[in-house]
């Protein structure tokens, strides 16, 4: 008789319930994303570099009397935060979002995913959380940090009572840094094979748009070509929700651009994932 | 019934995939035959609900193809014909997944999934990444994710494609011993009638989208017990043309032998009747049993 049954056995265990089955998705793709070092040492720590400075900054005004004076953790300061960390949101979204359904795509793994007890909502769910947590993790976390930081750190509760709006300005700024670009990588990444291909396509529509809207504004001389650059209207509707808006740009334009990239984004990625077949 | 099928039909388009489908299913190890386009790839989807027919009804286990098709997944295991997999994870690390995603417990599903790869016989091999896997330690690996989560129905379509003799002789006392001795019911879907005949009880057969033949395979080939192979001298077409026209079936065989089989009412005198009158001489003559091949070539021809 063996001491150790190696055959087949029968598992009796508890499955758990179907509503946060697409979490398994994204604790594994983190844990993916994490393993890669060069992703963490030239990525990652830099935008968390960035933070220990403005952290440094707020500790510093708030610390010694040399500083004191300057008084310059105003709403634009956590709005500049914001600004910066974007370009780490792109960073990430080339090389962390573009393969994340791509990748997927290439090895065939749709059909291991559809024929477990998971939708496409489950799936394209788990994979946003991977992004939005990553994103979130450099943008939202950091600046609420450094806003409870000056709160706290601050003599008295002026600032608190006085700008407390500036927690929900940058809650709200960096989910508008976040749903879109991500919505746009992981639709890229639902329409090709090649993560390459992904991120180049979203490289032309995040760096490409300034250049195009700068040649058409200076060259034709067309107001509207602002609006073309997808920075530029972060920016804008940034400026608006941290109180320091320029009054001749219309926030609310940049606003329905965004909404349409979105949504347009969501119906790929939701028909791409549809449209790819299954069982062969 | 594990399964039952009504009336099921689907479409693309024009093309019928599934036309009219009614059978149950009892259980045990079924075989899924039938030429390309045959409708063997719509009746998987229909299976694990990715599909949802035009009309008609379908359970697998008592649960509806269209409404419930989560709960069927739960208990249901799919092997996938073509290379698939999650990059980026070692085989233990991407079973233990496939068992998550399932709904399994996070330390229960890896301490499943390395009893599974122990089953499948996959030593050290479980820590490497799965990209630099051989054909036939995917298909391995394809096996044991299906299996994480203790289906109580597996499909495999295709299960030992590409592989070297071994690791299909392999695979097979796997797919045997997971239908026999562990009480898990299988359908397998093979263009390999070895494949099925050694592995399964039960075959079904389709063609066009139409069910040919659903039943036991012994029974199915029992109903021919008269079979023969026969070597001529003379002008064989003439003698198959002969045969064919007195309605006896007839296939030429490798070996320049011809195969034929007798129905009930007709004599094997017939045959040498046949000979005579053609100056065709029998040169051997030899009693033979009908096999799936047989059942699988009449029921296709037949149509």
């Amino acid at each position: 008789m063996p001491i150790h049954d190696q055959s087949y056995r029968h598992w009796d265990g508890e499955l758990k319930s179907h509503t946060f089955r697409w979490w398994a998705i994204t604790v594994e793709g983190l844990k993916v994303l994490l393993r890669r070092k060069l992703f963490v040492i030239f990525i990652l720590a830099p935008a968390i570099i960035q933070f220990l400075v403005f952290g440094g900054m707020i500790y510093g005004v708030n610390t010694y009397t040399f500083f004191m004076n300057m008084n310059f953790i105003t709403p634009e300061f956590f709005y500049k935060f914001c600004m910066r960390q974007s370009f780490f949101i792109a960073l990430i979204c080339v090389f962390a979002g573009s393969g994340l359904i791509a990748n997927d795509l290439r090895s065939n793994a749709f059909q291991l995913y559809l024929s477990k007890p998971l939708t496409r909502l489950d799936y394209i769910l788990g994979k946003s959380a991977i992004m939005l947590i990553m994103l979130g993790f450099i943008t939202f976390i950091p600046g609420i940090l450094l806003f409870i930081e000056h709160s706290v750190l601050s003599q008295d509760s002026t600032f608190f009572l006085e700008q407390y709006w500036i927690f929900g300005s940058i809650t709200l700024f960096s989910l508008i840094l976040i749903i879109p670009t991500m919505s746009i990588i992981l639709a890229f990444s639902s329409m090709t094979k090649s993560y390459r291909y992904s991120a180049i396509m979203f490289m032309v529509i995040i760096f490409g748009t300034p250049v195009i809207g700068a040649l058409l504004r200076e060259i034709l001389r067309l107001k509207w070509a602002n609006y073309i650059q997808y920075w530029w209207n972060m920016e804008n509707l940034g400026r608006e929700l941290f109180g320091i808006s320029n009054t001749t740009n219309t926030w609310y334009w940049s606003a329905l651009i965004m909404i349409i990239i979105t949504v347009i984004s969501i119906v790929i990625i939701y028909r791409r994932i549809k449209g790819v077949d299954i069982v062969k | 019934m594990i399964i039952r099928f009504n009336d099921i039909s689907i479409s693309y388009g024009n093309f019928l995939a599934l036309n009219s489908v009614t059978l149950d299913i009892k259980g045990g190890a079924v075989g899924l035959l039938g030429p390309n386009g045959a409708g063997k790839t719509t009746f998987i989807k229909t299976l694990l609900g990715l599909i949802k027919p035009q009309s008609g009804t379908g359970e697998v286990f008592g649960l509806d193809i269209v409404s419930q098709k989560l709960n069927i997944r739960q208990k249901v295991g799919y092997v996938p014909e073509n290379d698939c997999y999650i990059s980026g994870m070692s085989g233990v690390g991407f079973v233990a997944y496939m068992g998550r995603l399932c709904g399994m417990p996070r330390k229960e599903s890896i301490q499943r999934a390395h009893e599974i790869l122990q089953y499948v016989r996959m030593d050290d091999e479980r820590y490497r990444l799965i990209e630099t896997y051989s054909l036939g330690m995917k298909q391995k690996i394809k096996l044991a994710q299906a299996l994480v989560h203790d289906p109580e129905l597996l499909l495999l379509d295709e299960p030992t494609v590409g592989m070297d003799p071994k690791g299909r002789q392999e695979m097979l006392d796997l797919v045997k011993d997971i239908s026999q001795l562990k009480g898990i019911n299988i359908i397998l879907s093979s263009h390999l009638l070895p494949d099925i005949e050694y592995t399964c009880q039960d075959v079904i057969v389709l063609r066009e989208g139409k069910l040919l033949i659903s039943g036991n395979i012994e029974d199915l080939k029992s109903q021919h017990q008269r079979m023969f192979e026969i070597k001529i001298k003379g002008n064989e077409e003439q003698f198959i043309s002969e045969l064919v026209d007195i309605g006896i079936m007839c296939n030429k065989t490798q070996g320049n032998l011809l195969r034929i089989s007798l129905p009930d009412d007709i004599e094997t005198e017939a045959l040498f009747n046949i000979a005579y009158k053609n100056n065709i001489q029998i040169r051997q003559i030899m009693q033979t049993k009908y096999s799936l091949e047989d059942v699988f070539s009449q029921a296709i021809g037949g149509e």
